[in-house]
């Protein structure tokens, strides 16, 4: 699903070069749920940010889905991102001024699906969280939990083979961190790959397989079994 | 995806409406004020004799007297615009132009023999014959007067379509007559309306003075002992000059001096006959000036239609001055945009990060953000087209009459307010636009 | 304590926000000291005394339908009843009505000195005796013309062998002969200075034509014979209409025409520089406006765009007080450095006027009053959106977004 080769990712100012990531490398099978842990400034957010597509790298190769990523244009890495990639986010990041269903259309409109196929899919994504009742509801009136569950949808929507997920309990207390989990993996359970980014050492357990980052390279590959 | 974007756009304006309104308004005026300007400009440099412009010429000699010559009116390149009658005559005794007049304008109570009509003091132009021809005025109704009538008082009279209109309803007149200062003048033709807006055939009274509806010919000075109802400049210097106190002498002595008072227009369509024309002029000067009637040293000017506008400041100083100042107020309206907008936007990258995050290309943002940014740009020009009819309705109340019967917009004035307004919200919408596509969604969904 | 340092590099982070208002402060700056000049400039040229009594004179012209030549028996018959009518101070004629700009000039010479012959443009006014008391002139010296003193030149080009005498205005007197000089009893162009009147505008208002005036008792009976009417104060609208009435029932024929209040002459002779005060005017309050309003959008959405960091400010300590200097400093910066641009631009844009459209040199007066303008506009504009950013909670700084 997601094969990363040798990354390398350099920021430059001026007079500083920080080696974000160096020789970065890792397979992710579809269908699989990988969480990845690390210290703060290790990496995690930049190979995150690699992998959605959001941040060009400066060395090595990455893979989705068989595709590489290497030398597509903005617009050519936008659809790919597009159709394969769902994110969630700590911070949810839903669109203050759309409504949850105008917010879990937005992916859809750049897929350029039709109204009748956007309207389908809204309602399943909604259903699938358990927020059907609330489509009309605007982020600001919604708790956390509901708030991350509607961004799940939204991710969802586009029915992507891959999911990003960046601390997405983060955010959350630990009832509502659970709900959120319990979604993720039954999603998971349904063929959608899972990559989530997490501090939580607990969290971080749940997932199949763990991948520590450590200065910009992954430490540890533990196989681990699924619960 | 228009659809949507639009939808995007309309619902961002409405979030902000004060700040949205503020940037429609500010290009409005902008666009309104420099549209204005850009109008009166225009309408006063329009050349109404543009198709004989590379046929027509003004001519200018340096007649002046040497002696304090402050009274002599000259234009912007030192000689008089004016003709004396002397010099004016001698010209128009050379064949070498198709067609060349010498005029100036009069003025005279108008009335009927029967007093249908009620008197009226009319503007009159006192011409040679060639006038209709070399300006292109084609006949209605009859023709021009004998050339005969250019040297001899023959009392007849050409009207134009809207004084026989007037006078006669419209109706073929020729042959009847009209009362110019009570004496009788027999109706030879009736032409077409001819008022270039500016008058350029006559600059002498101001921009829009020069048009009439009457015309006499040439030939009444003497029989009238007519004085030019406009500028007459004499530069009379030299000793044992006495000015005759016979009526008729006296005259003669403005006839053949230098007094300034005749315009003069020659058609010279080849470029042989311009020289032939100037080797003509250049003769008589040096002729004259061995009888100390020209003073100075030989120089003339033929001006066609669009450098006679030019060099008689019918686009004032102030005008163009204006435009300048209207223009540079422009680019404050657009900058002020840009900067408003920029601010707007930039707030709205975290969004614009999320978007990119679920699948929208750069293109893609910075389409969503220029529908936007267009939007405002647009309903601003639309406005300030509005706007700008507005402002011409304040200029004309600031200007002449006459000045304010052409400063309308045209379809040339529309178009450049259009394009104006356009070029102003894509200034005002493309850089915040590309500012924001350009932004690194990492960056902004990070700064959450 | 200001914090210029913290204000200056977060400009710098948004450049090009700060910058596009550098430029439209610099173009204002621009803007308003070119235009406050020539508007000032024009304003003062119109509002020079034409030492006339404007106020109160009106004037027409007759066309007679027979004869183009009035008769001057017939134009004395006419003024002697005009002047017999209730709220008219005197009347007379011209040869041109006062202040239109238009009228009859000639170049006058002081030959005293043959070798240094000195020659002004002088507006040649023709009248009568009561010219004097009808324009309201007043007299310096020597006296006006009296009623036999007419002559009757058949052209204005006057040779002086028929004028008994020349008056003239101390403007034109200093210019001929000097200053305060005594000219009385002086040869003018073959005729006698006979009297000196106080400086004023007859026929031309144009700054750069005639020096002065020469009054010339002349009657010459062509189209431009204008009659001037002097009323009482607040009796010239209704003479305006007594005037031609009673004219036309005097001699029926004949047009009475261009019944105008002597203001409206100056209106129109000063129409150009009128409408280039008035539309500099607005155009100077529609670029404070833009600009001023302008500066208080920005500082709103620079402030909301802050509103977490204000919170943080406020959280850590900083008064209301500390959070508006901040954006009051940070605008009064900005604009501090537009409005230096906008002198170099000022002086750019003033030259070039000057160069290419004879426009007279800013003075820096003009500068220094509108750098002044532009950075009270800039403070002004900031006041009320920096007023609500202080209104932020420091509870924001501990609430997530």
């Amino acid at each position: 699903m997601l094969k990363m080769e040798h990354i390398a990712k350099v920021f430059r100012t001026d007079t500083v070069a920080t080696h974000a990531l160096r020789d970065f490398s890792l397979h992710v099978k579809a269908g699989e749920f990988v969480s990845v842990t690390g210290p703060s400034g290790a990496g995690k957010t930049t190979f995150l940010n690699i992998a959605g597509l959001l941040e060009p790298f400066d060395g090595g190769s990455y893979q989705l889905d068989g595709i590489s990523v290497h030398g597509l244009s903005d617009s050519q890495r936008s659809k790919l991102r597009n159709e394969k990639i769902g994110f969630i986010f700590q911070g949810f990041n839903l669109i203050p001024d759309l409504n949850i269903f105008d917010n879990v259309d937005v992916p859809l409109r750049y897929r350029g699906f039709g109204r009748a196929e956007r309207k389908r899919r809204i309602e399943d994504a909604l259903a699938k969280v358990g927020l059907s009742a609330r489509a009309k509801h605007l982020p600001s009136q919604l708790s956390g939990g509901q708030q991350q569950r509607a961004a799940i949808a939204r991710a969802l929507a586009g029915e992507p083979a891959f999911l990003l997920a960046d601390e997405p309990t983060g955010n959350l207390d630990t009832t509502m961190a659970r709900q959120v989990m319990e979604l993720l993996e039954q999603i998971n359970s349904q063929g959608t790959t899972i990559v989530m980014v997490t501090h939580d050492p607990e969290l971080a357990r749940r997932a199949q397989r763990n991948i520590q980052i450590v200065d910009g390279e992954v430490a540890d590959l533990t196989l681990r079994q699924a619960v | 995806m228009f659809a949507y974007y639009m939808h995007l756009a309309w619902r961002s304006v409405k979030r902000t409406p004060v700040i949205s309104s503020l940037m429609i308004l500010t290009l409005a005026v902008g666009v309104a004020v420099s549209m204005t300007m850009v109008t009166l400009q225009h309408v006063m440099s329009n050349n109404g004799l543009a198709e004989q412009n590379n046929r027509i010429y003004a001519l200018q000699l340096n007649s002046a007297s040497t002696g304090p010559a402050s009274s002599t009116n000259t234009l912007k390149n030192g000689l008089p615009y004016l003709l004396s009658y002397r010099t004016a005559m001698a010209l128009l005794d050379s064949n070498i132009p198709e067609h060349q007049i010498a005029m100036h304008r009069w003025a005279a109570a108008v009335s009927l023999q029967d007093n249908r009509v009620k008197p009226s003091k009319e503007v009159i132009r006192v011409t040679t014959k060639d006038f209709f021809a070399l300006f292109g005025v084609p006949f209605i109704y009859g023709k021009v007067w004998d050339k005969q009538a250019d040297y001899d008082a023959q009392y007849q009279v050409v009207l134009d379509r809207p004084t026989n209109e007037r006078l006669f309803n419209g109706e073929n007149s020729v042959g009847r007559s009209i009362q110019l200062n009570g004496k009788p003048y027999q109706i030879v033709g009736i032409v077409e309306e001819f008022a270039p807006q500016p008058s350029v055939q006559d600059l002498s009274q101001g921009a829009f003075g020069g048009n009439a509806g009457i015309y006499l010919p040439f030939g009444l000075h003497r029989a009238l002992s007519m004085m030019p109802y406009g500028t007459m400049s004499c530069s009379i210097t030299g000793d044992n000059i006495q000015f005759p106190t016979d009526p008729v002498e006296q005259y003669n002595f403005i006839l053949q001096n230098r007094c300034f008072w005749l315009q003069y227009w020659a058609e010279l369509p080849t470029a042989q006959s311009k020289t032939a024309f100037v080797d003509y002029v250049t003769g008589y000067y040096e002729e004259q000036r061995k009888n100390d009637f020209f003073e100075r040293e030989f120089k003339y000017a033929l001006s066609t239609p669009s450098e006679w506008l030019e060099l008689n400041g019918v686009v004032s100083n102030d005008t163009r001055v204006m435009t300048w100042m209207a223009l540079t107020f422009l680019v404050v309206c657009i900058i002020n945009s840009i900067a408003l907008l920029l601010a707007k936007l930039l707030r709205q990258s975290s969004e614009a990060g999320v978007r990119r995050a679920l699948g929208a290309s750069r293109s893609a943002i910075f389409s969503q953000n220029l529908l936007e940014s267009g939007l405002i740009g647009i309903l601003g020009g639309v406005l300030g087209i509005g706007f700008s009819q507005l402002g011409l309705g304040f200029v004309r109340m600031l200007v002449s009459r006459d000045e304010a019967q052409v400063v309308y917009s045209d379809a040339y004035t529309i178009a450049i307010t259009v394009l104006l307004a356009l070029l102003a919200s894509m200034l005002a919408g493309c850089y915040p636009a590309w500012r924001i596509s350009k932004t690194s969604p990492a960056q902004s969904l990070k700064s959450q | 304590m200001f914090e210029f340092g913290p204000i200056l590099r977060t400009l710098w982070r948004n450049k090009t926000g700060a910058l596009l208002i550098i430029v439209q402060a610099a173009l204002t700056l621009g803007i308003v000291s070119n235009a406050a000049y020539v508007v000032h400039d024009r304003q003062q040229l119109i509002e020079r005394p034409t030492g006339i009594d404007e106020q109160n004179l009106f004037t027409l012209r007759i066309a007679q339908l027979s004869n183009p030549k009035s008769n001057y028996q017939d134009v004395i018959r006419d003024l002697d009843e005009i002047r017999r009518l209730p709220g008219v101070v005197d009347a007379s004629f011209g040869n041109t009505s006062p202040l239109s700009n238009s009228g009859s000039s000639s170049d006058m010479t002081n030959e005293e000195n043959p070798d240094k012959p000195v020659s002004v443009l002088t507006d040649l006014f023709s009248t009568d005796s009561h010219g004097l008391n009808t324009l309201g002139l007043k007299l310096v010296s020597g006296r006006f013309f009296n009623d036999t003193d007419i002559g009757f030149s058949g052209s204005v080009f006057g040779n002086g062998a028929d004028l008994s005498g020349i008056v003239l205005t101390r403007t034109l007197a200093d210019a001929l002969f000097g200053k305060d000089v005594d000219v009385l009893g002086k040869q003018l162009m073959g005729s006698t200075v006979i009297g000196v009147v106080e400086p004023a505008m007859v026929s031309y208002v144009a700054q750069d034509y005639a020096t002065g005036v020469a009054f010339i008792a002349n009657f010459v009976a062509n189209d431009s014979l204008t009659y001037i009417v002097r009323c009482e104060p607040g009796q010239l609208s209704q003479l305006m209409v007594k005037v031609p009435k009673l004219l036309q029932k005097l001699d029926p024929n004949r047009i009475v025409r261009n019944v105008r209040p002597v203001t409206e002459f100056k209106q129109r002779s000063y129409r150009r520089h009128i409408s280039m005060v008035k539309m500099l005017t607005v155009t100077m309050i529609l670029v404070i406006s833009v600009t001023g309003l302008g500066i208080v959008g920005l500082t709103l959405l620079w402030g909301n765009q802050r509103r977490r960091q204000i919170g943080i400010r406020r959280a850590l300590g900083a008064s209301r007080l500390a959070v508006m200097r901040y954006f009051l400093t940070e605008n009064l910066l900005i604009t501090a450095i537009g409005v230096v641009l906008g002198v170099i631009l000022s002086l750019a844009l003033n030259q070039l006027m000057v160069q290419h459209y004879q426009m007279s040199a800013l003075p820096l007066s003009y500068i220094l009053f509108s750098m002044l303008a532009v950075l009270l506009l800039g403070l002004l504009a900031a006041l009320v959106p920096a007023w609500r950013s202080s209104l932020v909670s420091p509870a924001l700084a501990t609430r997530s977004v």
